[in-house]
């Protein structure tokens, strides 16, 4: 049996990206738990006569969406290197599409540290609206599962 | 660290101080006698992907009275004072939420005590691990 290194799920965040090229602001949304990316696929279908009975498919409209799970930081918690749940609502409310990356994180420099953005392994990049519920239950934390849709191509970027 | 939270609360209850007066004691070996209160505080470290932080935590109050009869009064009083705290800042610690989990019954052979321990789950603002 070879013996691989496997991808951990804990080191795939999602990021807002702003600024301008050479000098882009990556902001993690805080408090992620657990970030799906899935791609939308539709396929046209074919019915030609000379298909020896058989079904065959061409590429449709794609799309792309995410979901990322959030622990709602305390109002009282100004750190401004994260993006807080009421940044997210903001956007919501405003229709604004912000640029996601979708990428794999630095090792920590510290406990107190930022996350950041590896820029030495693919990573994907595309526009999207958000919605974020908010959910209390009593005795847990307060958390929000974060729809984003994304809007036209999800570009990917690989430095290799 | 949490500690001297725990501390401030119990010491700024004049309705416990008046039992206790000054013996209120971080986990020991249960040997200051009659009244005190005894402490424990467990951290609960919690992670998500953008890292650590110290919000959760389990604190074990064992109150310690002569007789069984006035060890419940003076542990409903640290239920009542701890209740309290959901929301407020302490020092610099904010109290997020605070649930009393279960008062049991205890005996502590060592000085023929009886009362009562208490567990409280409490949850704070981040506390630095070099706080």
């Amino acid at each position: 049996m070879s013996e691989r290194v496997i991808a951990h799920g804990s080191d795939f965040m999602v990021f807002e990206r702003s600024g301008t090229e050479g000098s882009y602001t990556y902001k993690p949304i805080a408090g992620q738990r657990n970030v799906s990316l899935n791609r939308e696929a539709n396929y046209r279908e074919s019915n030609a006569k000379n298909l020896g009975g058989y079904k065959d498919f061409f590429l449709g409209l794609k799309g792309w969406n995410a979901s990322v799970e959030m622990e709602i930081p305390d109002y009282d918690d100004t750190n401004a290197n994260e993006l807080s749940y009421e940044d997210l609502e903001g956007y919501e409310t405003a229709g604004t599409k912000a640029t996601w990356l979708f990428c794999w994180i630095t090792a920590m420099a510290s406990t107190s540290a930022t996350p950041a953005p590896d820029t030495t392994k693919p990573m994907w990049i595309g526009k999207g609206l958000v919605n974020c519920p908010l959910s209390a239950p009593t005795g847990d934390n307060a958390t929000t599962s974060i729809a984003i849709q994304g809007c036209l191509e999800l570009e990917r970027v690989d430095p290799t | 660290m949490l500690g001297k939270a725990i501390t401030s609360i119990i010491n700024a209850d004049s309705a416990i101080t008046s039992i206790i007066g000054s013996n209120l004691y971080p986990v020991g070996d249960y040997d200051k006698g009659t009244p005190a209160i005894y402490y424990i505080v467990k951290a609960l470290p919690h992670y998500n992907n953008n890292g650590q932080s110290m919000t959760d935590w389990q604190v074990e109050i064992l109150t310690q009275t002569k007789d069984y009869s006035s060890s419940w009064p003076l542990s409903l009083k640290v239920k009542e004072t701890f209740d309290k705290q959901r929301g407020k800042t302490v020092g610099d610690i904010k109290f997020t939420a605070v649930k009393c989990l279960s008062i049991t019954d205890e005996y502590e052979f060592a000085i023929n005590g009886f009362g009562q321990k208490l567990v409280f789950e409490i949850k704070t603002s981040t506390i630095k691990s070099t706080s």
